[in-house]
């Protein structure tokens, strides 16, 4: 499978995901019209790195807001990492949040805790 | 590109199989387990989307807010603002509208005195028509004073949103 990278919109983060190297980059707003659509690609990623010999995965997110079926979609997407942890890959999650954005950090967690995933929280001055 | 369509379609898929299973009365523990192992799991998930999704649409709804106050400081300062500009404009026109008038005002009266004062005194005798055209000509002024001043405030309120334009393009 080969990398893609999409630029962010207004209603779409940017999306930056290689699977030969092992890195899954999501940032910004999260609202798309369809959002099954926009996420199945990087659910179809996430398969594919399971299958493949990967050692090692980091998968970033930095959220400045989502909608229900983004994060309906989001959960998808961790329960395929939750997959990544039952194989031999190394998986790193690293969830950043504004420092005044506690309401982003709390969803971080409510994820983590539900899918019992470990989470690396990190503040960041700014989107 | 072929793929699920909507929400939930794996949650969707198994009840179907389920429901599959229920028709042809071939139902075993197993499925049952599966069945409730699944209900769960939906459950879980149908908690934590409620609550991320309530934590972002308090996240927006603080936003909101701070937007509705934001907007309202901009409204009272823009009423600051045209004030300031407002006086100001009036400041810098005063003294030129001033000066225009009292010229005008002596133009029309000398004028009046040397070129309308001789004709009245030739072609018509009527007492006091020289006061009554210099008090016409003074209401005319008046009248002429005010438009004159708001078309210089108006113009110079313009100058002044346009240097203030300037400034702020040339500090960004």
């Amino acid at each position: 499978m080969e990398k893609f990278f999409l630029e962010p919109t207004r209603v779409t983060p940017l999306v930056n995901f290689d699977p030969e190297e092992g890195i899954l980059e999501v940032k910004g707003r999260s609202s798309p019209e369809n959002s099954i659509l926009f996420y199945q690609k990087i659910i179809e990623g996430l398969d594919f790195v399971l299958e493949s010999d990967m050692k090692k995965f980091t998968a970033n997110f930095s959220f400045e807001y989502f909608n229900t079926s983004s994060s309906k979609c989001l959960f998808d997407v961790f329960k395929r990492l939750s997959r990544f942890e039952d194989s031999d890959i190394d998986l790193i999650i690293n969830w950043y949040y504004e420092d005044d954005d506690e309401d982003m950090m709390e969803a971080g967690e409510d994820y983590a805790d539900l899918l019992d995933l470990n989470f690396n929280f990190l503040e960041i001055e700014e989107y | 590109m072929d793929g699920p369509t909507e929400l939930y379609h794996e949650e969707i898929r198994r009840l179907k199989d389920f429901r599959a299973k229920l028709d042809t009365h071939a139902i075993f523990k197993n499925d049952l387990d599966d069945f409730s192992s699944d209900y769960e799991e939906l459950l879980a998930q149908a908690r934590v989307i409620t609550r991320v999704s309530d934590r972002l649409q308090k996240k927006l709804d603080n936003a909101n807010v701070q937007i509705k106050e934001q907007n309202d400081q901009i409204k009272v300062k823009n009423v600051e603002l045209e004030a300031t500009i407002q006086e100001l404009a009036k400041a810098r026109v005063g003294r030129k509208a001033s000066t225009i008038m009292f010229t005008l005002a002596i133009i029309l009266f000398i004028s009046e005195e040397y070129f309308v004062e001789p004709i009245i005194e030739t072609f018509v005798s009527i007492q006091y028509l020289g006061i009554a055209i210099k008090g016409a000509l003074a209401l005319m002024l008046k009248f002429f004073e005010g438009g004159l001043e708001s078309f210089f405030l108006n113009q110079e309120k313009r100058k002044i949103l346009k240097e203030e334009k300037r400034s702020l393009s040339t500090q960004s």
